[in-house]
């Protein structure tokens, strides 16, 4: 089985049947392990994905005579489509996204983008999050009182949101998870980050850590 | 839906042959006619943001109270609406709930008391994150925001405000920015509403208020198309020289235009350079693009201005079009409101006065009509304000005039009761 990185190297154009065999082949990496919506799990067949072609959200395949192409930004979209469903998104909620985005832009939301699922789920809460975050780090933000806390944490998208208020001047900005890997070596996970769901995306958070800590080492030994 | 109409209505009705010329043409768009009934308008998402600092205290809170008290009364149980309050701390006082229990609702305004200095930024954000929680892209999400004094907690560089709001506005919630009194920044206020797609307005007595609140209730409750902009195509060799309107810009270049709402055309006016031509010929094509509220899709139209091409010794059959004289100086009107402003600002109030002056001038010697008659006392009384009153008042008036006449509107709109 050829990984979505040596795939995208080879310009591939499948017909529908192969096409759908390189996705089922693909897919169990993208799915999320505890599905929100179980149906998502089973294989893409001809039918669905004509299916999500007339929904839009799967652009229409390439002609070659009277055959239909599919191309490597139709594997991401598929496997980003499967993925979201997986995880109780809705056809029509994907609608915006999917043919707008680049490639690369699928990519990450295939690979780990934590941001695009914020901005998907909710654009005007991701922006003013961004928007405290940066305030917050200013250490200006004033304080607010504990009902607010209280009427924030009432509804699950403003969770993330109320870690950045109940700040005084102070700089107490969020509540963060402390685990210790070794002695001598803690991680920090602050309570509104995103957890890797699918296999592929703790792999890759793993080397994203590997590789920070490679640099922080060889810096080390040098000075040695 | 039903289209809006696209006219383009150029100055003369043709030009001379063989000879370039400089011509203003009017692009009118007008809403189409329907019936709209007030229970089959989209859901209302608002959030309102109120500045309760010390300055508040008194008429301005009373006045402020009573004004949201209004607007509660007016909403259908299907809207929304969030309560903020800022002073050095942000509170929010009714986090977003539907419009139901209005007894309960309007109990809690009655209890507002102003406290002491105003985190204006602040309060902005909790007031989007309250409408944020429901943003739903076939609502209207609006940010009202009220204050009367400069942004003194948190965030006070005007440019990152108007940015944020900016942001915001392009995930769907606008903003709009009422100042109340004479020590708020009109500045600020202006850019926030301007970068937010919303109403600017200034509120010189707090009874205004509830009166204000009506236009801007009313403004969306009828709106039919947002997220409006136009396109302009100039063909053959014509190149705009300039857009007459005071109004902000996509990346694209396309003009960004209020709201579409029932029976309030949109008026740009464009001043065109055309080339010698010989025969007629198509000199401009206009797109017109918004967003439809009612099913949430994206249309388009399009529409071209050919004109005729007369000898020269004919031309005097093509008068001036009284139409479009008429929007050049309104739209003359609100820039002369610039001007001052920019004298003012330089301390000279002399030069203020005389470019009102000037501009009330010209609009005299203009074919009277109802909006040209209402503007020339609209002009004189300014003047006078310039001239004889308090001028950090008349800034701040001459500002939001200018607001109203750039987007198509009375100068004193909101200040009278909205065409039912």
């Amino acid at each position: 089985m050829d990984t979505l990185v040596e795939l995208s190297q080879i310009n591939p154009s499948w017909d529908i049947d192969t096409f759908v065999q390189v996705t089922n082949e693909l897919l169990p990496q993208y799915l999320a392990e505890n599905p929100v919506n179980e149906r998502s799990e089973s294989d893409v067949n001809p039918r669905l994905v004509r299916f999500y072609t007339t929904k839009g959200v799967l652009d229409k395949p390439e002609k070659d005579g009277r055959e239909a192409r599919y191309l490597y930004r139709h594997l991401l979209q598929l496997l980003l489509i499967r993925r979201l469903l997986s995880e109780g998104y809705s056809i029509a909620s994907m609608q915006p996204i999917m043919g707008n985005k680049r490639n690369a832009e699928l990519e990450g939301l295939l690979q780990g983008g934590v941001q695009i699922k914020a901005e998907m789920r909710n654009p005007a809460i991701a922006f003013l999050s961004q928007v405290k975050a940066r305030q917050g780090n200013k250490m200006s933000f004033p304080k607010t009182k504990p009902q607010d806390l209280h009427y924030a944490s009432e509804y699950g998208q403003s969770k993330e949101l109320s870690q950045a208020e109940g700040q005084t001047d102070r700089v107490t900005v969020s509540h963060w998870r402390r685990v210790e890997i070794l002695p001598g070596l803690e991680l920090n996970i602050r309570e509104d980050f995103m957890p890797p769901v699918t296999p592929q995306e703790l792999a890759n958070l793993s080397q994203l850590i590997s590789r920070k800590l490679q640099a922080i080492f060889q810096f080390r030994q040098v000075l040695k | 839906m039903k289209m809006p109409m696209i006219s383009l209505i150029p100055m003369h009705g043709a030009i001379a042959q063989g000879r370039s010329v400089t011509l203003d043409v009017l692009i009118k768009i007008e809403p189409p006619l329907v019936e709209l009934d007030n229970n089959a308008r989209p859901p209302l998402n608002l959030g309102f943001v109120l500045d309760k600092s010390g300055s508040m205290h008194g008429n301005k809170l009373d006045y402020a109270k009573q004004a949201i008290a209004y607007a509660i009364e007016q909403l259908l149980p299907s809207d929304r609406l969030s309560l903020t309050l800022f002073d050095t701390q942000v509170e929010t006082k009714i986090p977003s709930t539907l419009a139901t229990d209005k007894q309960r609702l309007l109990e809690t305004i009655k209890l507002i008391r102003s406290g002491s200095s105003t985190a204006l930024h602040d309060g902005w954000v909790q007031g989007g994150i309250q409408v944020g929680q429901y943003l739903n892209n076939d609502h209207l999400n609006r940010v009202i925001l009220l204050s009367d004094g400069l942004a003194n907690v948190g965030e006070t560089n005007p440019d990152v405000i108007a940015s944020d709001v900016h942001g915001l506005m392009k995930t769907g919630i606008s903003t709009s920015a009422l100042g109340v009194g004479r020590d708020y920044d009109e500045d600020l206020l202006e850019a926030i509403a301007r970068s937010g797609d919303g109403n600017f307005f200034h509120i010189a007595s707090p009874e205004d208020l509830p009166q204000i609140f009506e236009t801007e209730l009313q403004g969306l409750a009828t709106t039919i198309g947002r997220s409006v902009t136009l396109k302009l195509d100039p063909q053959a060799g014509t190149t705009v020289k300039e857009v007459l309107n005071d109004l902000e810009r996509e990346e694209s270049g396309a003009i960004k235009l209020p709201n579409l709402t029932v029976a309030n055309p949109l008026k740009v006016v464009v001043r065109l350079r055309v080339p010698a031509c010989d025969g007629a010929t198509d000199v401009l094509e206009v797109a017109l693009q918004w967003e439809d509220t009612e099913h949430g899709e994206t249309l388009a139209q399009t529409a071209t201005l050919q004109l005729q091409v007369v000898n020269p010794e004919q031309l005097s059959d093509f008068p001036a079009n009284p139409e479009v004289q008429e929007q050049v100086a309104l739209l003359m009107a609100a820039r002369a409101r610039q001007e001052a402003i920019d004298r003012l600002d330089q301390g000279d109030v002399t030069g203020a006065v005389q470019f009102l002056n000037d501009s009330a001038r010209t609009l005299e010697a203009m074919p009277a009509s109802a909006p040209l008659m209402e503007e020339l006392s609209n002009l004189k009384d300014l003047a006078e304000d310039f001239e004889t009153g308090d001028r950090q008042m008349s800034r701040k008036r001459a500002m939001a005039e200018k607001y109203h006449l750039n987007r198509s509107r009375s100068a004193q709109y909101g200040k009278k009761r909205p065409k039912e």
